[in-house]
């Protein structure tokens, strides 16, 4: 007998599994990430998403070095480390440019891009539906975003807790874990369903990033101004810039800067659901009309 | 061709109608589709899309009634488009993606497992004859290449039927050809139905073995090709020596036989549309009996771009 092998039929018919909807959305899934962040493309698409993630991390590489430094250096050090050291909600205030930035740069990709070059009539040709297909890239939005957002305070706590600055007992670990969690969610999922949102009404990406940077940074000027003039504290809620970033404080139990200890934390949720209600509202909209192009 | 089954249709149109806004796109669309290439014909805004867009399940129907497969494609759609493919006539599909992982990746949206729709994409692509260039990204491939590609993300889930938008749209000739053999071989050797969409009437006529005909809104014609060449009266095409007033009454006396169905006067030159060869013997006696000379005469059978000319009309 010959031992020769055949080791491709070339194409033929296929009986084999079938993974469903759950298969496909995963494809979507990480198909999206994949554009996200570059991978199978060339070069030039890897510049921003891994400039943005690791200027995100830059902040929280330089308060681990402060904290061995002064674990290192003795008592008097690790008093003045522990005051140059942000609280996890103060962290977020200084990472929020990157998150804004991603939010900006590659958010708006994944949408535009299916509807300018036809892959989102192949997408709703295949098993997925419009809600499917939505809620797959909303999914993949946080996959990254958490990666600036849910990365550099996580990775802050790890390593505080191994230089004994971190919380003091189990618990405690698990508590600020817990609000760290909840905190980069609450962010995470407002930057994306704006981003989203603004992506849903063109097909150009350059147009929903400068879009989204006016909206969320010119909101930031107008409620700048109305505060400037003394108007009502409830102005500050416009401010999209900070509005999540206020809420993240309120779940570390701190009452925040920025004048917010002004507004109750029911009000700053209640802002913020306004804002992911709309958003979602807008995408709906615009996605169940929408006529798929051939 | 392959041979037509006309035991069960794979898609059955009754009546369909749609509507966006107050503007009607479709107002009675029926048709029934067989195994084997079927060509989608109609000018721009025709329908044609909506009636696609349907069969996929991705527009909701105001009335009429819509079989895909045996089930209704908008209670059904995921069902459906499980067992589809579909090639759009897009042309700029994700221009950085390589070939092999923008194959691969519809095969997994259709549901099959990461590493066996690897290997399909492979196969697909071997198939459309891209074997090496599946690694290059789409961007950098002809339009022939990327219309084969296409070809490739459909079939590589191994669908029951496949609906290809203009998949010949900005091919030469020669690459034109071998894309339509490509359909054929497709249909043929692994008995995948084909839905074919063109504005081009003699690929059409080249490949298909049905075709439906949509205009205006409505079905202008649909079934085999074959039939509806036998359905269509064959036209006498004369050449006469005659005054205008002289054409006008013989024209008039030819209407009278139940034998010719119409008649189209151009100058000296008529185009009759005849019930049966009968005709041939009024049309030689009237001549005769109003002394006209006959210059030219000739019986054309029409081709399919006659049927779908004469549907419009």
């Amino acid at each position: 007998m010959s031992e020769a092998k055949i080791y491709s039929q070339g194409y033929t018919t296929y009986d084999g599994p079938r993974t469903g909807l759950m298969g496909a959305v995963k494809s979507l899934q990480k198909q999206s990430l994949r554009q996200a962040l570059g991978m199978g493309r060339s070069a030039r698409h890897k510049v921003i998403p891994v400039l943005v993630i690791l200027i995100a991390y830059v902040p929280v590489i330089i308060f681990v070095g402060v904290a061995v430094l002064a674990k290192i250096a003795g008592d008097v050090f690790l008093e003045l480390a522990q005051e140059l050291i942000p609280s996890y909600a103060d962290f977020y205030n200084i990472i929020n440019f990157a998150i804004v930035a991603l939010s900006a740069f590659i958010i708006p990709d994944l949408l535009c891009s299916d509807r300018r070059n036809g892959m989102l009539g192949v997408y709703l040709a295949s098993t997925l539906d419009r809600l499917r297909y939505i809620l797959g890239k909303a999914w993949a939005s946080l996959v990254i975003l958490f990666t600036v957002i849910f990365g550099p305070p996580f990775l802050l706590l790890i390593a505080l807790s191994l230089q004994n600055l971190g919380p003091e007992n189990f618990s405690e670990w698990i508590e600020t874990f817990g609000k760290i969690i909840v905190a980069s969610t609450v962010i995470g999922i407002f930057y994306v369903l704006i981003a989203l949102a603004i992506s849903s009404f063109t097909d150009r990406k350059s147009i929903a990033t400068i879009s989204f940077l006016a909206l969320v940074l010119g909101s930031s000027i107008i409620s700048g101004i109305f505060e400037s003039v003394d108007l009502s504290s409830k102005f500050r809620l416009m401010n999209l810039y900070s509005l999540s970033l206020r809420l993240a404080q309120r779940i570390f139990g701190e009452e925040g800067g920025w004048g917010y200890f002004e507004n109750s934390t029911t009000s700053i949720w209640l802002a913020w659901g306004v804002v992911v209600s709309l958003c979602v509202g807008l995408i709906w909209f615009q996605y169940r009309r929408m006529l798929v192009q051939r | 061709m392959s041979e037509v089954n006309t035991s069960q249709p794979l898609i059955s149109a009754k009546n369909l109608q749609k509507s966006y806004g107050k503007t009607p796109v479709l107002t009675d669309v029926s048709f029934d589709i067989q195994p084997g290439v079927t060509g989608v014909l109609g000018s721009n805004g025709a329908g044609k899309t909506t009636v696609l867009g349907m069969i996929l399940g991705l527009h909701h129907r105001d009335g009429g009634e819509l079989t895909v497969l045996g089930v209704d494609p908008w209670q059904a759609g995921q069902k459906v488009r499980e067992q589809m493919g579909y090639a759009p006539e897009h042309h700029t599909l994700s221009p950085d993606l390589k070939a092999s992982d923008f194959v691969q990746h519809v095969a997994e949206l259709h549901g099959i497992p990461a590493q066996a729709a690897k290997t399909r994409a492979s196969d697909a692509l071997w198939l459309v004859g891209l074997g090496e260039e599946r690694f290059r990204p789409m961007g950098t491939m002809s339009t022939g290449q990327r219309q084969r590609v296409k070809i490739a993300q459909a079939i590589a889930h191994d669908p029951k039927l496949i609906m290809l938008d203009e998949p010949t749209d900005g091919l030469d000739p020669n690459q034109r050809d071998n894309v339509l053999e490509l359909i054929s071989t497709i249909s043929s050797e692994f008995g995948i139905s084909v839905i074919l969409s063109s504005h081009l009437i003699d690929e059409v006529e080249r490949i298909c073995d049905g075709v439906v005909i949509i205009g205006e809104g409505k079905t202008l014609a649909s079934g085999s090709i074959a039939h509806l060449k036998n359905q269509t009266e064959e036209q006498i095409l004369i050449e006469v020596d005659a005054s205008t007033r002289e054409i006008d009454e013989l024209s008039k006396q030819l209407r009278t036989s139940p034998t010719i169905k119409s008649i189209n006067i151009d100058s000296q030159r008529l185009a009759i549309n005849i019930v049966s060869d009968e005709a041939f013997n009024v049309l030689r006696d009237q001549c005769d009996l109003q002394n006209i000379g006959i210059i030219k005469l000739n019986k054309k059978r029409l081709s399919l771009e006659d049927v779908f000319i004469e549907s419009l009309q």
